[in-house]
């Protein structure tokens, strides 16, 4: 054997890249269901044409880099699903349209690929809407509403109680009601049970850390405890801050994405607080009533910084704890 | 308190080998000796089995077998060396063994002079017994510990000795503790072997230490030795070394064989064989029974190993395994989804994903990665899910 030789692993763990992918798509179908179930053949529509725009955008993507296209890659299908998600079933096609090109096009391929990009393509394709076209795509319409297939919508649009969060208000739909999804508000967004049993789900199957969606989630309550925008009261706050809007979909879906986030514990604990705390502020300061994508969009610029950090704080505390004799024990190993 | 166990979880598959009795196959058709630089042996000359041929670094290598030899050569599996190739002379008989020493008397200066004479080497760290044990003569309280520890996938080549040559492994521990004085002994196992392997908690008399937690399991050795015996300096000796030190101090044997786990689905009677250094894969192969044919040989571990293409690759120390398998393994590679699963196996802290990104991005920043710390476990390639071969690259670096 020539001393060129590499020892290696021979034996490969049986979950691929494919089956991580895969649970994503599991964990995003029965939202799709419920989608369907309230709001009818236009939701299940708009997530075709979602999920069949992204596919072709990335293989246009791949065929643009003059790499060859992988039909088994089904990280696009993934990113326009929770894209279309995110919106309400009264969107008109040609916004989910624009979207998932932008979050593909635009977000992704440009930066490298799947795997290489640096922001969230879902998040990206939805800010670029909600500012291009805030009115279509921060009113809903009410579940079980007779909605058009096709073009345009008719039936009568309103405002979900995130936005009567950020006008002072109180809203006036049943907590119960809101974790069963039957209240207006984005399309996958609205089912709280249905997200958290998915969240179970991914977490068993190991496809999200689960140190993102409880940092974030946390420091999103903490917040909404001690800056309450309802005057009745902590737990009224905590119940509605967490429950309107995509603040849970984003917990589970958007902010879990492996590729944008921290790859090191520390730093994914540090990501998902300060992605719940900056959610906060959004809904409170910013111009819109939901802030996740916003909010996601920026701490995916400080991702690698907080993996960095966190590393090197933890190297020196290691060092100041346990002084030279470590160095020197980690130097003669 | 640690509530979650430490390591990743494997299949260990070591069952039916570790089950069986040790097979022997000591007398091969053909076997390679490695020569030094110059001529130490030419065409025609014959060697006998146990016979010191030449010494390197003054310690005599041994033939492991009755030969004569059939031609000098730099073989395609490692055209940097030169090799004997012996062709077996004798016809096999079962050779008698007689014991020339007593164990339970032989003094403590005798037992270093066998393991010098006969070469005892312990494959695991390349030091030869004696150099080990004249180094720890002088310190006091110590602990022997027989490491028996299989933590990768379908191996057993030092836990299949010890428990089916328990008297051998035992009477090898036996002896180190005399020639270095020390009252304490163990043998260390690896707790999570399978369910065909139930350890007791002594054998012949000696504690069997259990290591808890998944693969890696050597790293935390150390600190379950000092856990149960504080204040004591342990001494790590492999148990095949252990009982090539009893065979030289009781039949003055020099070593001249290695265990070798022979395993995989295309094997049909997987064993642990004792094998003579120098011995062909191939034959080691067909001894075991080849059902099918390989698309692939590994050697030297499951997770830390290397490929065999050449079947008359010889048996040498540190082989370890065998594993001839039907398929060849070989597995979509996808790009890097920066799921971080390598960051999370990592026994030692260093941090896989950014390594590889580094070093394919050719970006010299790895270097404030600590990558020295690498442990070789190999868990980050067989944990990602883009089968990308990640220890490659950081090995790579290491070079």
């Amino acid at each position: 054997m020539s001393k060129k030789t590499r020892l290696t692993a021979q034996l490969r763990a049986r979950d691929t890249s494919a089956v991580i992918m895969g649970d994503m798509i599991i964990a995003l179908v029965p939202l799709c269901v419920m989608a369907f179930y309230y709001y009818g053949l236009r939701a299940a529509l708009l997530t075709l044409t979602a999920v069949a725009v992204s596919y072709a955008a990335d293989m246009a993507g791949y065929a643009i880099r003059g790499k060859l296209p992988n039909p088994k890659d089904l990280s696009s299908i993934v990113t326009g699903l929770i894209v279309v998600l995110m919106m309400p079933a009264s969107v008109p096609y040609f916004i989910v349209v624009l979207a998932c090109l932008f979050a593909i096009l635009v977000m992704k391929h440009p930066f490298g690929g799947l795997g290489n990009n640096v922001f969230n393509p879902a998040a990206g394709g939805f800010a670029f809407v909600a500012i291009s076209f805030p009115q279509s795509v921060f009113t809903y319409p009410v579940p079980f509403a007779q909605l058009e297939p096709f073009g345009n919508v008719t039936a009568a649009l309103v405002e979900s109680p995130a936005f009567t969060l950020k006008l002072g208000g109180l809203p006036t739909y049943d907590p119960v009601q809101m974790l069963l999804g039957n209240y207006p508000g984005p399309m996958g967004a609205t089912n709280i049970l249905v997200i958290l049993t998915c969240l179970l789900f991914l977490l068993y199957r190991k496809s999200v850390d689960w140190r993102i969606p409880v940092g974030f989630v946390g420091a999103s309550a903490l917040i909404a405890v001690l800056f309450p925008r309802i005057v009745l009261g902590a737990e009224y706050s905590v119940l509605y801050e967490l429950l309107s809007g995509s603040l849970l979909f984003g917990a589970v879906f958007v902010v879990t994405d492996p590729v944008t986030g921290p790859k090191t514990r520390a730093g994914r604990w540090l990501y998902g607080i300060l992605a719940g705390v900056a959610t906060l502020l959004f809904r409170h300061f910013g111009g819109f009533e939901e802030g996740l994508c916003f909010a996601v969009l920026i701490l995916n610029s400080l991702s690698h910084v907080m993996d960095r950090e966190t590393t090197r704080l933890s190297r020196y505390l290691r060092r100041w704890m346990h002084g030279d004799a470590q160095l020197s024990e980690e130097k003669s190993k | 308190m640690q509530l979650r166990k430490k390591g990743v979880p494997l299949e260990q598959r070591k069952d039916p080998a570790i089950s069986r009795p040790i097979a022997h196959y000591l007398f091969p058709k053909k076997a390679y000796l490695r020569l030094p630089g110059d001529a130490a042996l030419k065409h025609g000359d014959q060697v006998q089995i146990d016979e010191p041929v030449f010494t390197v670094k003054n310690q005599a290598v041994f033939s492991p077998i009755d030969a004569m030899v059939e031609e000098i050569l730099r073989p395609s599996f490692d055209p940097d060396h030169t090799y004997a190739a012996l062709r077996n002379t004798v016809t096999p008989t079962q050779r008698q063994v007689i014991q020339i020493n007593d164990p339970e008397t032989v003094e403590a200066d005798r037992i270093l002079g066998f393991a010098k004479k006969c070469s005892v080497l312990d494959a695991m760290d390349g030091e030869f017994l004696y150099q080990k044990l004249e180094r720890l003569q002088d310190k006091r309280k110590l602990v022997i510990v027989g490491d028996a520890i299989d933590d990768e996938p379908m191996v057993s080549s030092r836990v299949g000795p010890l428990l089916k040559l328990t008297a051998e492994a035992a009477g090898g521990l036996r002896l180190v503790q005399r020639a270095l004085d020390a009252t304490e002994g163990c043998f260390a196992v690896f707790g999570d072997s399978g369910d065909a392997v139930r350890f007791p908690k002594t054998l012949s008399g000696i504690p069997v230490v259990k290591l808890r937690g998944h693969y890696p399991a050597r790293l935390r050795l150390k600190n379950e030795i000092k856990k149960r015996y504080p204040g004591r300096q342990s001494v790590i000796i492999s148990v095949p070394a252990l009982i090539h030190l009893y065979r030289a101090v009781v039949y003055e044997k020099p070593q001249s064989s290695t265990f070798v786990t022979v395993a995989g689905d295309a094997v049909a009677n997987p064993a642990n064989v004792e094998v003579a250094l120098g011995t062909p894969v191939g034959e080691v192969l067909r001894f075991a029974g080849l059902a099918k044919e390989p698309k692939r040989l590994i050697a030297g571990g499951t997770m830390a190993g290397y490929r065999i293409t050449d079947t008359e690759t010889p048996v040498r120390y540190g082989l370890r395994c065998l594993i001839a398998d039907t398929s060849d393994g070989r597995r979509t590679r996808y790009e890097c989804i920066g799921c971080a699963r390598c960051v999370k196996a990592c026994p030692v802290g260093i941090n896989p994903y950014l390594a590889y990104r580094y070093i394919d991005g050719k970006n010299r920043r790895y270097r404030w990665l600590e990558l020295d710390k690498c442990i070789k476990c190999g868990l980050c390639s067989y944990i990602c899910p883009s089968n990308i071969d990640v220890a490659s690259y950081i090995q790579s670096v290491l070079d």
